[in-house]
């Protein structure tokens, strides 16, 4: 996608009528639909949780150290695609595509401990239909996971795309979108993991 | 507003401040399970989105109407919660809401 | 031109990133799925009538089969026709031209929209085949009849239904960022929001409410995915879940989705009218603030649909009352439309008569949408065919009238020909008739009591009375008339596409930018960079002896 976006600079309709590029504005748009989707599953999860107080107890037995680290790979590797933007901007683009392949290797930290935990849990008995609140555990990290998965894709095209000489518009795009990836996160964090 | 850094602290203060939030959570999470142990928390959480939603996706440099887009997917989420509380939540007859 | 080079067949019409091309595919897929959504109507309805005697001869019809095809009618006309015909279609085609850009804002996404929905499509026609046939849970598919194989006894229909929808769903999410991004950041220079045709202020919003409502959805569909093939439980009253949460999560979409296909059809209708009395539009800026104000009003109306459903008591008055709020932004529609007309140099070119025919019709649908949306009396017609009949006088002429009054109207910009008139007026004359006939005894149905998903009525005694077989017949007769007078209308829009009257540039004398292209407009639209001198709708103004003054026209003297 960030390559079909990355060429309308060559054509005439370029222009636009608000300060926006076409891109970043199409961008902002997709994150808002994001946003809706993982924020209509975090409102139902916490009436849920709201109307199910014992849901506190089911927490507990989550890894609160493996959430944290994750928030922190996470988190560091926002500030990794940051700076791979700034490289794209000064022209760097071996050094923006180098950082998006920093980038893709957080998100396999990420989803690795993230399959550590589930192993956890499942060999606990915290399987999806355990109860409710595992459902709602394994339903919204599970789609969480898939966006990393998205992402960190969207990352290796982009960056090979770079290498080869491609505009490297695409790598403030897909920083964007790996952004909100984080940001889901640090609610989810606090929801599923603390808070017990 | 691609100008990321010409304005405001920069990417590298706000990472630290970012993770310095995340301990600070983890650490309250650790000593007490208090409601307001549990808000502040939360609150945490919002101020690590805002810092993340500014200053890494530059929402800060954008023109009013992006951000207006982004106050209306809140608000619109809000409806929803809000809609949603005496169903799910504050079941009719069940609880003293 | 951005392309100079020759095309294959395979890029120019198959694969193509030319949002007229792939508006075409849209509208295409779209009236071939409105063919099969009518054939089951003209099936179900034939069972309605005589529901003792073999359909078409083919056999007794169990009432699974019948559920079936109600469901499938629903889903079909909702999401299969009225979306990919209302806001992909008309939306693709005439966003970028009106706006004076030569494609969308992404060609390519674009591309990928239609083709995601192409596959939606193809998963939804498998599901009539798999074992245990269709999805056959009503189209709002609440739980339990979705969440567990059990309770309706479709398994995999249900299954491929889910996922067609959800494919549905996202082609439309990227086909809406699309047109947002086109209509906001692409207009010509001196053309401010202020000077955008009606129809792409409605686009707009439309594609922004469906964006902002669609979301939850989503996970309330993976979530019915989850408990009937795992076996979760969130809408399992037994294991702490809440089938009405699905209720809410569906109505929380569905509700804004009725908005999200009335404007671009009220746009449509804006451009007919105003061309065809040529007069400027009424009220254009009170007609865009009512579009906005009826946008934030559809997130919260959603519960309407549940006044029967066991929600809190608490809910039904605020609900009732934006209810009935909602309604004065498109009294304000009706009304401008009128003042629009009246006093104009009317043409009635069929265009003109499906517009004239919409505003009767949505008139109807509107006022006993109010009655509806009162709690106390929704409670006592609830699920009647009262309901069924207010939602297809404002459904049928949202998905059907408007579209027809858009392809008469834009059919130059399609094919490059101009419809034939006569057909057109006889396609008209059939279609207003006997949509009345079939939809106006319904009334009268519902307040006898005849619940909307029955498929015996001869088995409750209240609707065995001659009486109410006789509206029962009056309605699939009219049904079948329905759908012949739509035979001149396909044969009207094949041999005008191949041996049509070529159309000129300009077969209306409009004033909206994508009257200043060839018709039909080559790869790139326009001949050259456009500019917006005036606004929408300048017809018979004063001081020039000029009857209409487009929007690219450079200014007159005496202007």
């Amino acid at each position: 996608m960030s390559n079909a976006i990355s060429n309308e600079h060559e054509l005439p309709s370029a222009m636009h009528a608000t300060e926006l590029p076409h891109g970043r504005m199409g961008m902002w748009w997709f994150l808002s639909s994001e946003v809706i989707i993982f924020g209509g599953l975090v409102v139902t999860y916490i009436l849920c949780r709201m109307h199910h107080s014992e849901w506190a107890l089911e927490a507990a037995n989550t890894i609160n150290m493996a959430g944290a680290l994750n928030t922190m790979v996470l988190l560091t590797s926002s500030f990794v695609v940051v700076k791979a933007h700034e490289a794209a901007h000064k022209g760097d683009n071996a050094k923006a595509a180098r950082l998006l392949f920093v980038t893709v290797g957080f998100g396999l930290i990420f989803l690795c401990v993230k399959a550590y935990e589930y192993h956890h849990e499942i060999v606990q008995g915290f399987v999806p239909t355990a109860n409710l609140f595992w459902g709602f555990y394994y339903l919204m990290t599970g789609l969480h996971g898939l966006h990393v998965v998205g992402g960190m894709v969207a990352m290796v095209i982009v960056a090979l795309g770079v290498q080869r000489g491609n505009d490297p518009v695409g790598v403030e795009y897909v920083g964007m979108y790996w952004h909100i990836v984080d940001i889901v996160w640090i609610f989810l964090f606090p929801l599923l993991y603390l808070a017990s | 507003m691609s100008e990321s850094t010409h304005s405001g602290p920069s990417s590298t203060t706000v990472f630290i401040a970012l993770v310095v939030a995340l301990f600070v959570s983890i650490g309250i999470s650790e000593v007490s399970t208090s409601g307001a142990a549990v808000a502040s928390i939360y609150i945490l959480a919002v101020g690590k989105a805002f810092l993340v939603v500014n200053y890494f996706i530059n929402l800060r440099m954008e023109p009013a109407f992006v951000k207006s887009i982004i106050i209306g997917t809140l608000i619109t989420l809000s409806i929803l919660f809000i809609g949603l509380i005496p169903d799910i939540v504050a079941v009719f007859g069940e609880s003293p809401l | 031109m951005s392309h100079t080079a020759e095309e294959s067949f395979i890029s120019k019409y198959v694969f193509s990133v030319d949002h007229k091309v792939i508006a075409k595919q849209y509208m295409i897929t779209g009236l071939l799925m409105a063919i099969v959504g009518g054939l089951l109507a003209g099936v179900f309805r034939t069972q309605l009538a005589w529901p003792d005697e073999p359909v078409f001869g083919l056999g007794i019809m169990a009432p699974h089969v019948y559920n079936a095809m109600v469901t499938m009618h629903g889903t079909i006309m909702v999401f299969w026709v009225a979306m990919p015909v209302l806001v992909a279609g008309f939306g693709n085609l005439l966003v970028p031209l009106m706006v004076g850009a030569d494609d969308m804002a992404f060609p390519r996404l674009n591309m990928t929209s239609y083709w995601v929905f192409f596959l939606s499509t193809i998963v939804l026609i498998i599901s009539f085949f798999v074992p245990g046939g269709a999805a056959a849970g009503g189209w709002t598919s609440y739980p339990p009849l979705s969440n567990s194989i059990e309770a309706s006894g479709v398994n995999w229909g249900v299954n491929l239904w889910v996922l067609a929808v959800a494919l549905e769903f996202v082609a439309f999410l990227l086909g809406g960022i699309n047109i947002i991004t086109t209509g906001i950041n692409m207009r010509v220079p001196g053309m401010s929001m202020w000077d955008l045709p009606l129809f792409v202020w409605e686009t707009v919003i439309a594609s922004i409410v469906f964006l902002l409502s669609v979301g939850p959805l989503i996970g309330g569909a993976v979530m019915i995915l989850l408990d009937r093939n795992f076996g979760t439980g969130f809408y399992d009253p037994i294991q702490g879940g809440d089938p009405l949460l699905f209720q809410h999560l569906f109505w929380f979409f569905g509700h804004p989705e009725v908005y999200v296909i009335l404007l671009p059809a009220l746009g449509i209708l804006g451009e007919v009218l105003c061309a065809n009395s040529r007069k400027t539009l009424y009220g254009y800026k009170m007609i865009v603030w009512s579009v906005i104000v009826a946008g934030i009003l559809s997130f919260v109306v959603w519960a309407h649909h549940q006044f029967v459903s066991g929600i809190d008591p608490r809910l039904a008055f605020p609900f009732s009352l934006m209810t009935i709020l909602i309604s004065v932004p498109f009294a304000v529609h009706l009304f401008a439309f009128i003042a629009t007309v009246w006093r104009g140099s009317i043409r009635f070119n069929t265009a003109m008569l499906f517009a004239c025919g919409f505003v009767a019709l949505f008139l109807i649908g509107g006022v006993t949408g109010i009655m509806n949306g009162t709690a106390a009396i929704d409670i006592y017609i609830h699920d009647t065919y009262f309901v069924v009949a207010h939602f297809h006088y404002t459904l049928v002429p949202i998905t059907f009238i408007a579209t027809f009054a858009g392809i008469y109207h834009w059919f130059p910009k399609l094919f490059g020909s101009l419809m034939n008139e006569t057909l057109g007026k006889i396609h008209f004359l059939g279609t207003f008739v006997f949509l009345n006939l079939t939809f106006l005894p319904q009334f009268n149905l519902g307040m006898m009591g005849h619940h909307r998903r029955i498929a015996n009525p001869t088995a409750f005694d209240f609707l065995s009375t001659s009486d109410a077989l006789f509206l029962q017949e009056l309605s699939t007769i009219g049904t079948y008339g329905l759908l012949l007078a739509q035979i001149p209308f396909v044969f009207n829009f094949f041999s005008s596409m191949f041996r049509g009257e070529k159309a000129e540039r300009n077969p209306w004398q409009a004033t909206t930018l994508e009257w200043n292209t060839e018709s039909p407009p080559g790869h790139g639209n326009f001949d050259a960079p456009q500019k917006a001198y005036r606004g929408p709708y300048v017809y018979s103004p004063e001081g020039v002896s000029v009857d209409f003054l487009p929007q690219f026209e450079p200014p007159q003297d005496g202007e």
